[in-house]
């Protein structure tokens, strides 16, 4: 059987460019990037791939936890969850204070198969970043998402 | 309906060839490289990358940085950076053992002009920019495939 590529798209901001960087905080969930996915058959496997640069400081109470989702048909709730997960690092303790900045690296990847509502639609998926920690930490970059459509 | 125009692959595993290797602070280091065919200014470049990699235990405190990056037609600064992203690791006043740590990227580009009709070299590197000593146990691993329309 042969598997073939429908459609492909991605977004990628580099370091320091566009936007980046932006801090956040505890409380908003923030839209990262969007591509829109062409879904022609309920056969349609799609794959989305991301990577997202981040930088915390020790800074008093600092813990980190960055809460990443990839909504469906929106950029923001009541778009539907389809993937989340969450990243957090262990920055030390007030005492042992203070630390340059640590950047780190979070990736992940999701696949789903398509629905009978999206078939014939071009569907948006969205990256998202949530602060769910105490203090803040800044997107840096890079912000990478695809995704791949199969059939 | 997109097709498969070239897919390009190296994997060094752990304690293979030249690994594990101790990266010189602030020095780029190239880790390894791959071609792929670049037919159209539509073509999708994608290029993936894990790395397993371990800070070494020495004075504290320590601040490991490691920053990779893909460069485009060379390894050193001379040539396009097309990708750079920085993974670290606390290590605090009291560590006394060491994580391994896997970081993985990836990265998709849009092929200029110029470089259509090549076959295009892509190298990973890497470069200790933290406090004490770093090395790359792998695996090192750089996937590229490019995409056409």
């Amino acid at each position: 059987m042969t598997v073939t590529i429908n459609d492909y798209q991605y977004q990628e901001v580099a370091v320091g460019t566009g936007s980046l960087p932006f801090t956040i905080s505890p409380g908003t969930e923030v839209l990262l990037t969007s591509i829109f996915l062409q879904i022609n058959s309920l056969n349609n496997r799609i794959e989305l791939k991301a990577t997202i640069g981040w930088e915390a400081v020790l800074n008093g109470n600092t813990v980190p936890k960055l809460l990443f989702r990839i909504r469906r048909g929106g950029t923001g709730a009541p778009a539907p969850v389809v993937f989340q997960t969450t990243d957090s690092v262990f920055l030390g303790t007030p005492q042992e204070a203070p630390w340059p900045a640590l950047d780190f690296t979070t990736s992940f990847e999701h696949t789903e198969t398509a629905t009978q509502s999206l078939v014939g639609t071009f569907t948006q998926y969205a990256l998202t970043v949530e602060h769910i920690g105490q203090n803040v930490a800044t997107i840096t970059g890079p912000v990478h998402l695809d995704g791949i459509v199969y059939l | 309906m997109a097709t498969i125009v070239d897919f390009a692959s190296q994997e060094v595993k752990q304690n293979t060839q030249s690994l594990p290797l101790a990266l010189a602070a602030g020095t780029e280091t190239l880790l390894t490289s791959i071609f792929l065919n670049v037919t159209s200014t539509s073509n999708k470049i994608v290029v993936q990358a894990t790395v397993g990699w371990q800070p070494s235990i020495a004075l504290l405190p320590l601040v490991p940085k490691l920053t990779f990056r893909i460069r485009r037609g060379g390894a050193t600064p001379a040539f396009p950076e097309v990708y750079q992203t920085t993974d670290s690791e606390f290590f605090g006043t009291g560590s006394l053992t060491t994580n391994i740590i896997t970081t993985t990227i990836d990265h998709v580009e849009s092929p200029p002009q110029d470089t259509v009709g090549t076959f295009q070299q892509y190298f990973l590197t890497v470069q200790n920019n933290g406090s004490g000593n770093i090395t790359v146990v792998g695996p090192v691993t750089l996937i590229g495939t490019t995409i056409g329309f």
